[in-house]
């Protein structure tokens, strides 16, 4: 969608049109979705949090500048929500057990399946999580570095550290499948 | 395997990453309807809105204190029977037709400060605060406190204000240095602790519950 065409679904929107406003989520919420559904790995959440989203997205609307353009921020809206989730998550299940600590030493057992792309898929879900969501965010869906730090709330250096470790995470598991 | 390797494969496998779930597009856009739109028209973008807002907020406020102060001072009405007190205006009826003058403020309040608040998370986890938000949050403050000081009869929404009085007041606070502050962490935290977001999207997402 050109920017010009964005601006004029936006305005509609605003003005209370609300098929624009079904135009608008039916262009990103296939992404949106697809983005939260790889950050939290559960169809029922990824529902919940896409929603989430889209609500918080309409009801701020109204504030978007325009400095980005309105996928970017409608994505990085999604990230934030699955992300914020995914904290509100694990403060729950901390009070059972140690999630991460079950992701970490849970490894996938990469010899029994020849497939390469589902072993990729059990390399990155075996990340502990600070690992897999700086992994997911810049090497699968292409945010910068920059954005995911604002996004997650930590450092800039910190997250090139953690993509470094799960790089490292993920060579070491796909080892036997090196060329 | 290398670093070049694994590029390569996250380049040309990455995609497929948990990329085959179909979104239920339909049923998810019935639940977003429901809670973005039930009942509440989305606000257009008006230059300086602000002003007007919080000079309508401070006219109904001096209106139903002057309505209040003028009925308690007025004789009962004629037909009441003596001995008896006149009905309190203060006591609306429950079956009361007439919504609270606080409704289109309040809800106007709330829609326009998720707006703020949202954007508002993005420049604080960066630690820049754009220049405009800080003139936006003083607004909003003293809309909020406006707000408190009228009868609001839901505890949720007056604890919802609460929050965001002293996240706004932080706000105001922040030094005017455009670069990364470590205050800004702290009203991260408190934002989130509070889950001030998912609230105020309930809120205005309700309309039985606004106010």
């Amino acid at each position: 969608m050109e920017p010009s065409e964005e601006r004029a679904l936006i305005a509609r929107v605003l003005g209370g049109d609300r098929l624009a406003a079904r135009e608008l989520y039916a262009a990103h919420a296939p992404r949106v979705h697809r983005v939260i559904f790889r950050l939290v790995r559960d169809e029922a959440l990824a529902e919940e949090f896409t929603q989430d989203a889209f609500v918080k997205v309409f009801a701020a609307l109204a504030s978007f500048r325009g400095d980005a353009r309105l996928g970017t921020w409608i994505h990085r809206i999604a990230a934030m929500e699955a992300l914020s989730g995914l904290r509100r998550l694990r403060r729950r299940a901390t009070r059972e057990f140690d999630l991460d600590l079950a992701a970490e030493t849970a490894g996938p057992d990469l010899r029994a399946d020849p497939d390469l792309a589902e072993q990729l898929r059990a390399a990155i879900d075996a990340l502990p999580e600070p690992f897999r969501v700086v992994v997911v965010l810049h090497d699968i869906e292409g945010f910068t570095h920059a954005e995911i730090a604002e996004l997650t709330g930590s450092p800039e250096g910190t997250c090139k550290t953690r993509l470094m470790n799960g790089r490292a995470k993920l060579r070491q598991a796909l080892a036997a499948f090196a060329p | 395997m290398t670093e070049q390797e694994l590029e390569e494969l996250l380049r040309k496998a990455g995609p497929g990453y948990r990329a085959g779930v179909e979104p239920p597009l339909d049923r998810m856009w019935q639940g977003i309807e429901a809670r973005a739109f039930g009942g509440v028209k989305i606000p257009a973008p008006k230059a300086r809105t602000w002003p007007r807002v919080l000079a309508l907020a401070a006219t109904l406020v001096l209106g139903v204190g002057l309505g209040w102060g003028a009925a308690r001072l007025s004789p009962p009405p004629a037909g009441s029977p003596p001995g008896q007190p006149a009905a309190d205006p203060a006591v609306v009826p429950a079956s009361s037709p007439s919504p609270s003058p606080f409704v289109g403020v309040a809800r106007d309040y709330f829609q326009q400060t998720t707006g703020l608040v949202v954007a508002l998370a993005g420049d604080l986890r960066t630690g820049r605060v754009w220049p405009g938000t800080r003139a936006r949050a003083r607004e909003l403050l003293s809309t909020t406190r406006l707000l408190l000081d009228g009868n609001l009869p839901d505890p949720a929404q007056r604890e919802l204000l609460e929050d965001l009085e002293l996240v706004l007041a932080q706000v105001v606070q922040l030094p005017d240095a455009r670069q990364p502050n470590a205050d800004a962490d702290l009203i991260v935290q408190a934002m989130d602790q509070r889950d001030v977001l998912s609230r105020l999207a309930v809120i205005i997402s309700d309309p039985a519950t606004a106010p």
